[in-house]
């Protein structure tokens, strides 16, 4: 019959059953949990190393910010320029302290006085 | 008998010259005066309000002889507010130095006239009869605050003004004093004075930018009218414009500065 025919070329076709083995069951249990804590060990591993690296590829400086930032340096360009006879000049010493301490009035100046502002009154009585 | 007399009258004028001496009435004390009248009128304000809202829920005689006397009372402490604010701003006024005479007298004037307006008025509040007497002494003094404002912006403004003038005369006493200098170097001729005078005419246009800026200021003061709704408003803008008056005071006096650190410099 056709039918058995057919039902025998498939049983053909199928394999060996120790062709269909794959390479889990190669290992035995034992072995296999071996192998997988020692994989998972040395992809720890490999990550500590990678993070010890990259902390220490950073800059120092941004390591250990400093608490306030550097002050800039006060020398103006001015001061590089050798002084003039008039550096010591009492008379330009003065001047200059006085226009420091005109600078402090100014920014010491208050100009809007809030105190005096007048009183909030009810003026509409009814 | 005369000696009597004299020993006396030596004693009333010893009296009353420590009593002037000892009452050392300054802005300080005024302000202070003025702070408690204030805090006196809120709460009389308080007060009235609350009589005043009973005597419209029950329209009963107690209710109305209630808003009576704390109405009345309200009024004379706001007079009185009036009148203390006034006094203080007379004498801050004082302290400011580098106002116009002319210009600090008339505002004296018109002050002293203001501050008698209100104690005259404060006094005539007793003699009302009811409410409507109150109510209508109160739309009195409404009207009159209206023009009283203004001319309470106008002396704050003149008091911000004179330390602007102030601050700008001492620029002026040391543009005075470089450019004396700048004459006296220039003359030995050891250092070149070129950049020197040229920080000068800066700090010289600086100072002509801030006087018209604050002549900006006092003209907006000079717009406010009675009918204005915020007169506040226009003193803050006032204000703004004397604060550039002021930054151009600091950018002189800046110029100054790096004239001097010219100077100290050698060619």
């Amino acid at each position: 019959m056709p039918t058995d025919q057919t039902m025998e070329q498939e049983f053909e076709a199928v394999p060996p059953l120790e062709n269909k083995v794959s390479l889990a069951t190669k290992f035995r249990p034992k072995r296999r949990v071996v192998l997988t804590a020692a994989g998972l060990a040395l992809a720890a591993l490999v990550a500590l190393l990678v993070l010890l690296f990259l902390t220490f590829q950073k800059p120092p400086e941004t390591m250990l910010a400093p608490a306030a930032p550097s002050p800039t340096p006060a020398a103006p360009e001015t001061n590089l320029r050798p002084a003039s006879p008039y550096a010591t000049d009492a008379a330009i010493l003065k001047i200059e302290a006085d226009l420091k301490n005109l600078d402090q009035d100014l920014q010491n100046t208050d100009l809007k006085e809030a105190g005096l502002n007048p009183p909030v009154l009810d003026m509409k009585v009814e | 008998m005369r000696r009597g007399g004299f020993i006396l009258a030596f004693i009333l004028l010893f009296s009353s010259c420590a009593l002037v001496h000892g009452q050392n009435f300054d802005f300080k004390t005024a302000q202070d005066n003025y702070l408690a009248a204030y805090n006196q009128y809120r709460t009389a304000h308080e007060d009235y309000v609350t009589a005043s809202q009973a005597y419209l829920n029950y329209q009963t005689l107690t209710s109305k002889t209630e808003a009576f006397s704390k109405t009345l009372k309200m009024l004379e402490f706001r007079d009185e507010v009036i009148k203390t604010y006034l006094t203080t701003i007379r004498l801050k006024l004082a302290e400011t130095t580098n106002i116009a005479n002319y210009e600090q007298n008339v505002l004296y004037l018109k002050l002293d006239s203001e501050i008698a307006w209100y104690a005259k008025h404060r006094d005539s509040l007793a003699s009302a009869g009811d409410l409507e007497d109150l109510i209508s002494s109160s739309d009195e003094a409404q009207r009159k605050y209206q023009e009283t404002e203004i001319f309470i912006y106008q002396v704050l403004g003149s008091i911000l003004g004179g330390k602007e003038t102030s601050l700008r005369d001492k620029i002026n006493q040391n543009i005075e004093v470089i450019k004396t200098k700048l004459a006296a170097i220039k003359q030995t001729g050891d250092k070149n004075t070129t950049t020197a005078e040229r920080w000068l005419l800066e700090a010289g246009n600086r100072l002509t930018r801030s006087s018209q800026k604050q002549a900006a200021a006092q003209k907006e003061l000079g717009q406010m009218r009675t009918y204005d709704s915020d007169k506040a408003e226009t003193y803050s803008q006032a204000q703004t414009t004397l604060g550039e008056a002021h930054q151009y005071l600091k950018e002189a006096n800046s110029n100054l500065r790096e004239l001097i650190a010219e100077v100290k410099n050698a060619d």
